[in-house]
C-alpha cells in the first residue's frame, strides 16, 4: 500500500513518514501544495494524508482538483482547524475522513487502514482468502489458524493482493503500490517475492494470469 | 458608566428650558414695562388736559365786577364742584385775601405759595382734603378790568380713579403676560419633547444593539441626526472588525501551536525514558486542553442577532459530513424540520452546536438518528425554536446526563473526543438566551434538546 503524506511542518512530516514506514507502507511525502498536487495527480496512491494549510496551494483546493480529475483514492485530512464548518468544508471538498491535530499516531494508522479497506470494498478488518487470514489491525497473517512469517516486502505484496482479492493485478501495478517513488524499481523482483510467498503458504492461492499479472483466489 | 445624580441643567431639556425661560421673561418683562409706562403716561396726560380745559372754563366764566369783587358770570355746571369732598375742586387765591373755593372743598384750603408768580400753567401734586392725592393745575391771571390785581386759579382733581385705572390695567397686563409666558413655556416643553424624540429613539435603539435584539442602530431618523446613527453604525462595524481580527488571531495562534504540540506528543511516545514520556505527554495534553477551551470560547460569536441563518441546509451539510465520517456504520438520518426555519444568530455557532450533537449521536447510534426542528408556539418574549436530535443507541443514565455538560467530561474514554463538545454546545446556547438539555429518547438512546432564538420573517 502506498501513501502520500502532505504536511508542511518538516518534523511532523518526518514523524508521519517514519510511523507509516514502520507500519509497512510505501510512503511519499510533499511539503507544499504544488508538489503534493503533482504527486497525487501522477502516482497511484492507496491513500493520502492531507494537511489543509499548505504553502503555494491549500489542501482543500488540491483535493478539489484531484477529485475533478477523477482520482478516487481515499483522503484523510489532518489539520489543526477543528470547527464543524471547517470539517464540513473539508469533507465537501472530497475528503473521506478528518483528523484534528494534535492526534494520536495509533488513531491515524487505524483510520488509514479503515479508509484503505473501505476503498477497496472490504467491510471486515479481517481479510480472508480460503484458509488465509490477514488481520489489518495488527498486520498478522495466518493460514488455517497457524501464523505465517513474512518479510516486510512479502507482507506488502500479500497485503495489496488480499485487499484486491479476485482482481487481476499487473506486475507494474504491484510495483507502483509497494515501492515509493525513489525506489529503484525492477519488476522482476516481484516474481521473486511472489514465489517466496507461494512457498510459505500451504495452498496456492496466487494464480498467474499469463501476460497480465496475478490474481488472488481461494479454492472454490 | 457611573450613575450620577440627575441634574436638570446637564440635560438638553434643562438647557433648552432655561434658555427659553430666560428669554421669554426678559422680552415679556420689557414689553410689559413699556406698555404699563405708556398707559400711565396716557392716563396722566388725559387727566391733565381735562384739568386744563376746566381751568380755562373757570377763567373764562370769571370777571371782576364793578364792585371790585371777582364773580362768575354764570354758575359752573359741573355738579362735582358742589358735592363735598367729591374729588373735583376749584379755588381762586388773591394775595392778602381769603380764597374763593368750590363748595366741594367745604372749608379746606388748597395751599399754594402766592409769593411765586405762575403766569405759565403748572401741574403739581399735593395731599388734599380727606387724604386725597390731588393733581393740581394752577395759573396766575390778571383781568383787564383790574390790572393791578393777580388772581391764582386752581383746579384740582383726585387721582384715585386714575391710579385705579392704571392699577387695573397693570394687573390685567401682568396676568396676560404671565399666561403668555406660560403658554410659550409649555410650547417649548412640547417642542423639546417632540424634537428630542429621535434622540431618545437613538438611545433605545443603541440599548437594543447592546442587548442583542438589533444588529444596527435604526436609520429612520431626521436628516440632521442621520450622520449620528451612521457614525454609530460605522463604529459598530469597526468594533466587529476588531473582534473578528482578534478572533482570527486567537485562532491562528491556537492552530499554529497545535502542529508543534503534535510533534512533541508523537516524539514523547517514542521516548525510552518513562518519566520524560509522562511529563511531555501530560503537559502537552494540558496545554492542548487550555488551547481548545479558549479557542472554542473565542470562536463563539455569541449572543447577537443576524440576518437569519437557515437551519435545514446546515443540518443537511452536517449529515453529509457525518455519513462520510461514520461511513462504516451505515447510519440513516430522518428529518422533520419546519419550512424555512431561521436561526437568529451566527452560522458558525449553529454549525458548531448541531455538528457536536449529530457527531455525538452518530458515535452512539446503532442505525438511526432522528432530527427535528420546530418553532415554539407562544414562547414568551423572544421567538424561539427547538431542535431535537434522537439516537437509537444505549442512552445515558439520568444521573450521568448532566455531567456530560462539564468541561472535559467523557463518559467513554475509548471513543475519541476532546470532551468539550457538549460543554461548548451549552455555552453557545446560553449565550443566545437558549438552553441545552439531555433526555431519554423514545427510540431508546439519548435525546438532545436545544432551544435557540428564531429569526422571524
Amino acid at each position: 500500500m502506498r501513501i502520500l503524506i502532505v504536511e508542511d511542518d518538516d518534523t511532523l512530516r518526518e514523524q508521519l513518514v517514519d510511523s507509516l514506514l514502520t507500519s509497512g507502507y510505501a510512503v511519499d511525502s510533499a511539503g507544499d501544495g504544488e508538489e503534493a498536487h503533482f504527486l497525487g495527480d501522477t502516482e497511484p496512491y492507496d491513500a493520502v494524508v492531507l494537511d489543509l494549510g499548505l504553502p503555494i496551494m491549500d489542501g482543500a483546493s488540491i483535493l478539489r482538483k484531484w477529485r475533478s480529475a477523477g482520482h478516487a483514492f481515499p483522503v484523510l485530512i489532518l489539520t489543526a482547524r477543528d470547527t464543524w464548518s471547517e470539517k464540513v468544508d473539508g469533507l465537501d471538498a472530497g475528503a473521506d475522513d478528518y483528523l484534528t491535530k494534535p492526534f494520536n499516531m495509533e488513531e491515524l494508522l487505524a483510520r488509514l487502514r479503515a479508509l484503505i479497506r473501505r476503498s477497496t470494498g472490504n467491510a471486515n478488518p479481517l481479510l480472508e482468502c480460503g484458509e488465509l487470514v490477514l488481520d489489518t489491525r495488527n498486520s498478522r497473517v495466518s493460514e488455517a489458524g497457524m501464523p505465517v512469517k513474512l518479510t516486510a516486502q512479502e507482507f506488502k505484496l500479500l497485503d495489496f493482493l488480499m485487499h484486491h482479492k479476485g482482481e487481476v493485478i499487473s506486475r507494474t501495478t504491484l510495483t507502483e503500490h509497494i515501492y515509493d517513488q525513489d525506489f529503484d524499481r525492477d519488476s522482476n523482483t516481484i516474481e521473486v517475492f511472489i514465489n517466496r510467498i507461494r512457498k510459505k503458504l500451504k495452498t496456492n492461492i496466487i494464480h498467474t494470469v499469463r501476460g497480465l499479472g496475478y490474481r488472488l483466489e481461494g479454492e472454490a | 458608566m457611573t450613575a450620577r445624580p440627575y441634574r436638570l441643567f446637564r440635560t438638553l431639556t434643562g438647557r433648552l428650558l432655561a434658555a427659553a425661560g430666560l428669554w421669554t421673561i426678559l422680552v415679556l418683562g420689557i414689553g410689559g414695562f413699556v406698555l404699563s409706562y405708556s398707559f400711565s403716561a396716557y392716563v396722566k396726560e388725559d387727566t391733565e388736559s381735562r384739568l386744563m380745559s376746566l381751568l380755562d372754563n373757570v377763567i373764562g366764566l370769571a370777571e371782576v365786577g364793578t364792585d371790585d369783587v371777582l364773580h362768575f358770570t354764570r354758575p359752573l355746571s359741573d355738579q362735582n364742584f358742589d358735592t363735598p369732598y367729591s374729588g373735583w375742586y376749584w379755588q381762586i387765591n388773591e394775595k392778602g385775601q381769603d380764597p374763593m373755593r368750590s363748595r366741594s372743598l367745604w372749608d379746606k384750603d388748597i395751599s399754594s405759595d402766592m409769593d411765586k408768580a405762575r403766569f405759565e400753567l403748572m401741574f403739581r401734586s399735593a395731599v388734599g382734603p380727606d387724604e386725597q392725592i390731588l393733581t393740581i393745575a394752577e395759573r396766575d391771571i390778571v383781568f383787564p378790568e383790574a390790572s393791578d390785581r393777580v388772581f391764582r386759579f386752581i383746579i384740582a382733581a383726585d387721582t384715585a380713579t386714575m391710579r385705579d385705572a392704571i392699577y387695573r390695567f397693570d394687573r390685567l397686563l401682568f396676568w396676560s403676560l404671565a399666561i403668555i409666558a406660560l403658554a410659550i413655556f409649555s410650547s417649548v416643553i412640547a417642542q423639546i419633547t417632540y424634537a428630542l424624540k429621535p434622540i431618545r429613539s437613538v438611545r433605545a435603539s443603541l440599548a437594543d444593539v447592546r442587548k442583542g435584539l438589533q444588529s444596527r442602530v435604526s436609520d429612520d431618523l431626521p436628516d440632521d441626526l442621520l450622520p449620528l446613527s451612521q457614525e454609530i453604525n460605522a463604529l459598530i462595524d469597526h468594533n466587529e472588525k476588531i473582534i473578528d481580527r482578534a478572533r482570527t488571531h486567537v485562532g491562528n495562534l491556537a492552530h499554529a501551536l497545535k502542529t508543534p504540540l503534535s510533534v512533541i506528543l508523537n516524539h514523547a511516545q517514542d521516548s525510552k525514558d518513562k518519566k520524560t514520556r509522562e511529563i511531555l505527554t501530560t503537559q502537552s495534553e494540558q496545554m492542548l486542553t487550555h488551547i481548545n477551551h479558549h479557542l472554542k470560547r473565542a470562536r463563539i460569536a455569541g449572543g447577537g442577532t443576524s440576518q437569519g441563518v437557515e437551519i435545514e441546509p446546515i443540518i443537511k451539510g452536517l449529515v453529509g459530513a457525518m455519513k462520510r465520517l461514520h461511513s462504516d456504520k451505515g447510519l440513516s438520518f430522518t428529518y422533520e424540520i419546519d419550512k424555512a426555519l431561521m436561526f437568529d444568530g451566527e452560522s458558525e455557532d449553529l454549525t458548531e452546536i448541531i455538528g457536536n450533537l449529530i457527531d455525538n449521536a452518530s458515535k452512539w447510534a446503532n442505525k438511526l438518528i432522528e432530527i427535528s426542528a420546530h418553532k415554539i408556539m407562544d414562547s414568551p418574549r423572544r421567538a424561539m425554536f427547538t431542535l431535537i436530535i434522537d439516537d437509537d443507541g444505549n442512552g445515558v443514565d439520568e444521573d450521568l446526563r448532566e455531567q456530560l455538560f462539564e468541561r472535559g467530561r467523557r463518559l467513554d474514554e475509548q471513543v475519541p473526543g476532546t470532551g468539550l463538545g457538549l460543554n461548548i454546545v451549552r455555552e453557545i446556547a446560553e449565550l443566545y438566551g437558549g438552553q441545552a438539555l439531555l433526555k431519554a429518547s423514545p427510540t431508546g438512546g439519548l435525546r438532545a434538546i436545544i432551544i435557540l432564538p428564531l429569526k422571524e420573517h
